[in-house]
C-alpha cells in the first residue's frame, strides 16, 4: 500500500505543482517619460548674459589679469632673534653690621674693677679667640664676588690708646680667612676705618672675627673703669657684584638689549608699515631660580593709531633648582603702526629698520634665591606673520609676469561655424597703488583646441604699454583708470571670437615704479590693485551654420529591473521651439571602451524646426511644434542595455546662416514619450 | 447564450460542488460518495489533488500557453483581445489535501492550496495584460475590481460531530500559513491615454494594494464544516464551508489611494540634474505612496461555500444539483446539474454540466473505482476544451486515492 500511496502522491504533486517556467508576454505601452524646458538662460550661465531693454540678449564675458594682492610685490619676512645669554650682572644691596669688643673681654680683671678708679697697665695679648658674626639675614647666606668691599670701622671707647689690633675675618663654615687686617694707634674715643676688597672671595653669611693680637698702652694714671665699653667694630658691605650668591636679591635688570633689526623687502625701502595682522613672538627657556619679567618695547610704533607704542610684558616663572621653565606666546599686533626708521628718524638708517628694546629683570620677592652669572636664559623674539594693510616708502622696481590661460567653457563642446553681427572688447586698466605702474599686453590669443586654430587679437591701441600714474597721496582711495575700446572697426575682434576659442591665453607684463624714481612717499594698501579687466560683449545676434553642441554623459538606463523588461520601442520627442534656430539631434551610445554600439535619430526624422522670425519685430511670433521619432529595434535595445555612455550631438543652423537676435523669452519645450514593447515575465 | 445566473441559482436551491452523494447506493464510494466520513474508521486514509483554471473571458488556449509555451499564441491572444465580454472574471485554483482517521471520532488533515483570482472590466484587463497602446486617445475604466493571489498550507484535526442515518456533521480546525499573498481592489480605476501617449490621466477611487514580499506572509486558523441531512432514503441535502480562515499578517502594509492626476512625464532639469530617470520618478512619487501606506494586521482569504441536493432517479442513477460560491460571490458563483450512475458495487461515473461567472460553461466527467480496500478517483472538467481550446474558457482535473479498512 505504501508504494501505491507514494506513487499517487508523486503523480498528484506533478499534476498540481508542475508549471512551466519562463513564460512571458509582451505588452505595448504608450507613456510620457520626461519633460523639460530650455531657455538660453539654462544653456548659458546667468552671469554671462545681460538683457537689453528690448529683451534681446548679450553674452558678456569678463576676465581680469593683474596684481590684486600687495604680497605680489612686497612680503614682510619673519624676523626672529635668538639669544642665549648668561646674566650680565647681579647686585646685592649695601648693608652694615656693628659689634663691640668690650674692655671686660680684652682685660678680664676690669670686670672686678668696674666702676672703680684704677689704672690699667699696658696690655699685649694674643687671645686667638673668635667672636661669631652672623650676617646671613642682613647680607647673604653665601656669595662669591666679582667686585665689592667690606668696610671695617673701629671706634675706640677704651680709656687707653689701642696701640695695635690685628684681626681676621673667617668664614665660619670652612675657616677660610676672608680678611686679615691691622689697626694701629687708636687714641681713646677715636674712630678708624679701613676698606677691604672682596673681589674673588667667597664669603659666608656666618663669619668669625678673630683678634689675633691686641696691644694697649697703660692708662694715664687712674681712670674710672667701665668694663662694658671697648672697641666698637662696624662691618659694612658695599658695591657688591657677586658672580654667585644665595641671598634675597633686590629688583634689578638681568639683561638689556636695545637693537635695530634690519628687514629686507626685496628692494623696497619702507618707512612705515600699518599692520593688518601679525604677532610678536616670545619664546623663553629659563633655568633661573627667580621669576623673570620680560619687557619688549618697540618705541617707534603705535599699538593703535594715535595710541602708545607697542609694548608687552611677560613673566617667566622661577625655575626649580636644576629645571628649566618655558614660555611660548605670540602677541597680536594687528592694527598697530610700526615706523621703520630705526632708533631715530634724524639720522640713518631711515628705512627698513625696526628699533626694539628687550629687558629681562627680576623684582624684589623677599625670598632667598640662588643666582649665578652662569644661569642661562634663552629667548626667541621678533615679529612674525606680519601682513600689512598699508606700507609707506619706496616699493622698488618690480616687473611681474601676469601671463594666464583661461578656459572658456562656453565654446568647449561647440563645433562648426558661428557668425557674429558685432562684438566689443572693453579694456579697463586700473591702478590703485600709490606707485607709478605700467601694464604691457604683449599678446592675447584665442585658442580653439578642437580645430585646432589660434587667432591673435590684433589692435593698434595695444601696441604700446599703458602707463598708469600713482594714486595721489591726497586722495588715496581714488584709483587711476584708463579705458580702451576694441571692436570690429579697429581690430580683428570678430574673427577672434568667431574662432570660438576654448582657451584665452594672455601674455601680460606688469611693471611697478617703471621709471625708477626713488620716492619714500609711495604707498600701497593691501587692497591696492594693478589690473586690466577685459570685458567681451557679444550681442546675441548670431548666425549658425552647422554649429554643433556635443556632450558625453554616462548613462545607466537599464539598471532598474522594471526598465529591463523593455524589449523595443519608439522614442518620440515633441518639441515646441521659438528659437529661430533649427536643431538636429543625434545620439550615439557607447560601450565602456568608447565603441559606438548604436545610434538613435540618425535617420531623417531628427530635426526640430526653427521658428519663423517676424521681419518687423525681428522676433519669432510663436513656437513651432516638431515631432521627432526614432525606432529602437530589439537588437538596438540589447545594445542599449550594454551602453555606458551617450554622445549627444545637437547641430544648430539658422536659415541661410542669417544672423538673428536672441531674446530672453525664447525657449524650447521638450517632451519625450515612448511607445515600448514590455516583456511581462510570469 | 446569456444566462441570468441568479435565477438559475435560485432554481437549483442546493447542490454539491464535489457531488458527494449521500444516498445508500453510494455508501461504498469514497470520492464520489461519503464512505470515508460516514464510516470514520481508524487507519483509513484519503488524498485528493485538484486544479482548475477558468474564466469568462480568457480562453483555455491561453492557459495552455502559460503551461506549455513561452508566450501566448497569437490566435488565443487575438480571441481574448477581440472578445466582447464586459467583464473579465478569472479563477485559477489548485489544492492537494490528505486526511487520516485516527479513531472513530478524530482525524488529522493537511492541505496545500493556491488561488489566483481576478475580476475587472474586460478592456481594463486587456490594458493590464497587453498595454495601453491600443487604447490611444481612449479612457479605460474598471469598477469594483479585485485581484487576489495567495498560497496557503494548513495542518489540523478533523472531528466527527454527528453521524446517524439522517444527520451527519463533520468539522475541521487547523493552523494555516500563508506563504504568498497579494491583493488589489479598487472601486474605480481609470486610465486615459492621450494621443501618442503625450500624457496619462489616472483616476483611482478606493484603490487598495496589499503588497507582496518574499517569505512568510502570515499565519492563523482555518476551519472546515460539512453537514448533511437525509430526510428519506431517496434524497439528501448537504452543505460545506471550506477554508473559513483568519490570518495575522507579518509586517504587511496596504496602499490606499483616492486620487486622480495627469502624468506628463518626469520634469527634468537636463543641465543640472544628474539622477537617472527611475530615481527621479521614485523621488517624485515615493512621498505620495508613503503617505498612503497603512499597516495591515488581519486578513481573511476567500472561503468556499457549497450547497447540494441529491435525488434518486432510479436503481443505479442519482441526480444532483449544486451551487457553490468563492469569497461569498466575490470570486465566483457556479451551479451544476449532475448524474451519478453506478456500474456494479465497484465503479461509479458522475457526469455534470454547469455554469459559473468565473468559469463559464463546465462539463465534468468523474469516475471512481474501488478494488478491495483501495479506491481510485479521476475527474476532468472542460472536456470540450481538448477539442476547441480557443473557444472554451475553463478546464481542470482532480485525482484521488483512498485506503479504506
Amino acid at each position: 500500500m505504501e508504494k501505491t500511496i507514494l506513487s499517487f502522491l508523486m503523480i498528484t504533486l506533478l499534476f498540481v505543482g508542475c508549471r512551466k517556467e519562463k513564460f512571458s508576454s509582451d505588452s505595448k505601452w504608450l507613456a510620457p517619460v520626461l519633460e523639460t524646458e530650455l531657455t538660453l538662460g539654462d544653456l548659458v550661465p546667468d552671469s554671462l548674459l545681460s538683457t537689453n531693454y528690448d529683451n534681446s540678449l548679450n553674452l558678456v564675458f569678463e576676465e581680469e589679469y593683474g596684481i590684486t594682492n600687495l604680497e605680489d610685490i612686497l612680503k614682510i619676512p619673519d624676523r626672529v632673534d635668538s639669544l642665549e645669554v648668561t646674566l650680565s650682572s647681579l647686585v646685592l644691596d649695601d648693608r652694615s653690621f656693628e659689634d663691640t669688643l668690650t674692655l671686660g673681654e680684652l682685660y678680664p680683671p676690669a670686670n672686678l674693677l668696674h666702676g672703680k678708679e684704677a689704672s690699667v697697665p699696658a696690655q699685649e695679648l694674643e687671645p686667638n679667640e673668635s667672636t661669631e658674626i652672623d650676617v646671613s639675614e642682613e647680607f647673604f647666606s653665601t656669595a662669591t664676588f666679582i667686585e665689592g668691599y667690606i668696610d671695617i670701622t673701629i671706634t675706640n671707647e677704651l680709656p687707653m690708646e689701642a696701640e695695635l689690633l690685628e684681626f681676621q675675618l673667617i668664614n665660619a663654615n670652612n675657616d677660610e680667612i676672608v680678611i686679615t687686617g691691622t689697626f694701629e694707634n687708636m687714641a681713646p674715643n677715636s674712630t678708624v676705618s679701613k676698606s677691604y676688597s672682596l673681589a674673588g672671595k667667597t664669603v659666608n653669611g656666618v663669619l668669625e672675627l678673630k683678634v689675633t693680637k691686641i696691644k694697649t698702652k697703660e692708662t694715664d694714671g687712674e681712670v674710672t673703669i667701665d668694663a662694658t665699653k671697648g672697641l666698637i667694630v662696624s662691618l659694612g658691605v658695599r658695591d657688591l657684584k657677586p658672580s654667585y650668591a644665595k641671598a634675597v636679591f633686590p629688583a634689578q635688570n638681568l639683561l638689556e638689549r636695545f637693537d635695530e633689526t634690519k628687514y629686507e623687502f626685496g628692494g623696497a625701502k619702507l618707512t612705515k608699515v600699518d599692520v593688518k595682522s601679525g604677532f610678536i613672538r616670545m619664546r623663553v627657556q629659563s633655568s633661573i631660580e627667580e621669576a623673570i619679567i620680560l619687557d619688549y618695547l618697540i618705541p617707534n610704533s603705535k599699538s593703535v593709531k594715535g595710541g602708545p607704542p607697542v609694548r608687552r610684558e611677560w613673566t617667566v616663572p622661577a625655575a626649580k633648582p636644576g629645571e628649566t621653565v618655558y614660555l611660548n606666546e605670540e602677541f597680536s599686533i594687528a592694527g598697530s603702526e610700526i615706523f621703520l626708521w630705526g632708533e631715530t628718524n634724524s639720522e640713518a638708517p631711515l628705512t627698513n629698520h625696526v628699533y626694539s628694546e628687550l629687558i629681562a629683570r627680576i623684582a624684589y620677592s623677599g625670598i632667598e634665591r640662588t643666582l649665578s652669572l652662569q644661569d642661562k636664559i634663552k629667548i626667541e623674539f621678533g615679529l612674525v606673520d606680519v601682513l600689512p594693510n598699508l606700507v609707506i616708502g619706496d616699493p622698488g622696481y618690480h616687473e611681474l609676469n601676469l601671463d594666464d590661460t583661461t578656459k572658456l567653457t562656453i565654446f568647449k563642446n561647440v563645433e562648426g561655424n558661428l557668425s557674429l553681427e558685432d562684438a566689443t572688447l572693453e579694456m579697463l586698466f586700473v591702478n590703485s597703488f600709490g606707485i607709478d605702474s605700467e601694464i604691457d599686453i604683449k599678446s592675447l590669443k584665442g585658442v580653439n583646441n578642437r580645430k585646432p586654430n589660434t587667432v591673435v587679437l590684433s589692435a593698434e591701441q595695444l601696441s604700446a604699454p599703458i602707463f598708469l600714474e600713482k594714486v595721489s597721496n591726497s586722495s588715496t582711495t581714488t584709483p587711476i583708470e584708463k579705458r580702451i575700446l576694441v571692436d570690429k572697426t579697429n581690430s580683428n575682434l570678430k574673427q577672434f571670437l568667431e574662432n570660438m576659442p576654448d582657451e584665452l591665453q594672455a601674455e601680460i607684463i606688469g611693471k611697478v615704479r617703471p621709471k625708477g624714481t626713488l620716492d619714500l612717499n609711495d604707498f600701497a594698501y593691501d587692497i591696492s590693485e594693478l589690473i586690466v579687466n577685459l570685458k567681451i560683449d557679444i550681442p546675441m545676434q548670431v548666425g549658425m551654420d552647422g554649429l554643433a553642441l556635443k556632450s558625453k554623459s554616462s548613462i545607466n538606463l537599464f539598471a532598474n529591473e522594471q526598465i529591463e523588461g523593455v524589449k523595443e520601442g519608439l522614442l518620440r520627442i515633441t518639441a515646441f521651439n521659438n528659437f529661430p534656430i533649427q536643431a538636429k539631434i543625434e545620439l550615439e551610445f557607447l560601450d565602456g571602451s568608447g565603441n559606438v554600439l548604436t545610434t538613435l535619430f540618425a535617420d531623417g526624422n531628427s530635426t526640430v524646426a526653427a521658428a519663423e522670425v517676424d521681419p518687423v519685430t525681428e522676433k519669432t511670433a510663436a513656437a513651432v511644434e516638431s515631432s521627432l521619432e526614432t525606432k529602437v529595434t530589439r537588437p538596438q535595445m540589447v545594445l542599449l542595455k550594454n551602453a555606458t555612455d551617450v554622445n549627444v550631438k545637437i547641430t544648430l543652423d539658422t536659415k541661410e546662416n542669417t544672423r538673428y537676435k536672441l531674446f530672453s523669452d525664447y525657449g524650447i519645450k521638450v517632451q519625450i514619450s515612448t511607445e515600448v514593447v514590455y516583456e511581462n515575465k510570469f | 447564450m446569456k444566462i441570468n445566473f441568479r435565477i438559475f441559482a435560485a432554481l437549483l436551491v442546493a447542490g454539491s460542488f464535489s457531488c458527494k452523494a449521500q444516498l445508500s447506493t453510494l455508501d461504498s464510494f469514497t470520492h464520489l460518495g461519503d464512505r470515508f466520513d460516514k464510516q470514520w474508521s481508524a487507519g483509513t486514509f484519503k488524498t485528493e489533488g485538484k486544479t482548475f483554471a477558468g474564466s469568462n473571458s480568457l480562453n483555455v488556449k491561453m492557459f495552455n500557453d502559460i503551461l506549455f509555451r513561452t508566450t501566448f499564441s497569437e490566435d488565443a491572444k487575438s480571441k481574448f483581445v477581440n472578445g466582447t465580454q464586459k467583464r473579465n472574471n478569472t479563477l485559477v485554483q489548485s489544492e492537494i489535501k490528505a486526511e487520516f482517521k485516527i479513531n472513530g471520532k478524530w482525524g488529522v488533515y493537511t492541505s496545500y492550496g493556491s488561488i489566483d483570482a481576478l475580476k475587472m472590466n474586460n478592456d481594463f484587463s486587456k490594458l493590464v495584460f497587453f498595454g495601453n497602446a491600443v487604447y490611444d486617445n481612449q479612457n479605460v475604466i474598471t469598477e469594483n475590481s479585485k485581484y487576489i493571489s495567495a498560497t496557503t498550507t494548513t495542518i489540523g484535526a478533523t472531528r466527527n460531530l454527528v453521524s446517524s442515518d439522517k444527520w451527519q456533521l463533520k468539522a475541521a480546525l487547523g493552523v494555516q500559513i500563508a506563504s504568498r499573498y497579494r491583493e488589489i481592489s479598487a472601486t474605480k480605476l481609470g486610465v486615459f491615454t492621450a494621443p501618442r501617449g503625450s500624457y496619462l490621466d489616472i483616476e483611482a477611487d478606493g484603490l487598495s494594494i496589499s503588497e507582496s514580499s518574499s517569505g512568510l506572509q502570515g499565519a492563523g486558523l482555518s476551519g472546515n464544516l460539512y453537514g448533511s441531512y437525509a430526510p428519506d432514503a431517496n434524497s439528501s441535502l448537504s452543505f460545506s464551508i471550506d477554508n473559513l480562515n483568519i490570518l495575522r499578517l507579518n509586517n504587511k502594509t496596504r496602499l490606499d489611494l483616492d486620487s486622480s492626476f495627469r502624468f506628463t512625464g518626469v520634469y527634468l532639469d537636463v543641465l543640472n540634474d544628474s539622477s537617472n530617470f527611475v530615481d527621479r520618478f521614485d523621488s517624485t512619487y515615493n512621498n505620495v505612496v508613503s503617505r498612503s501606506r497603512k499597516e495591515v494586521n488581519l486578513l481573511s482569504l476567500p472561503s468556499t461555500i457549497s450547497l447540494s441536493y441529491q435525488k434518486r432517479l432510479g436503481k443505479k442513477a442519482i441526480g444532483s444539483v449544486s451551487l457553490s460560491t468563492i469569497g461569498i460571490g466575490a470570486f465566483g458563483v457556479s451551479g451544476n446539474v449532475g448524474l451519478h450512475y453506478t456500474f456494479g458495487p465497484n465503479f461509479v461515473l458522475f457526469s455534470s454540466l454547469g455554469y459559473g461567472n468565473f468559469t463559464g460553461l463546465q462539463w465534468r466527467e468523474a469516475a471512481e473505482y474501488r478494488t478491495g480496500r483501495n479506491s481510485f478517483y479521476l475527474s476532468v472538467v472542460g472536456l470540450q476544451s481538448l477539442a476547441v481550446s480557443k473557444l472554451t474558457n475553463s478546464y481542470g482535473a482532480s485525482i484521488g486515492y483512498a485506503f479504506i479498512l
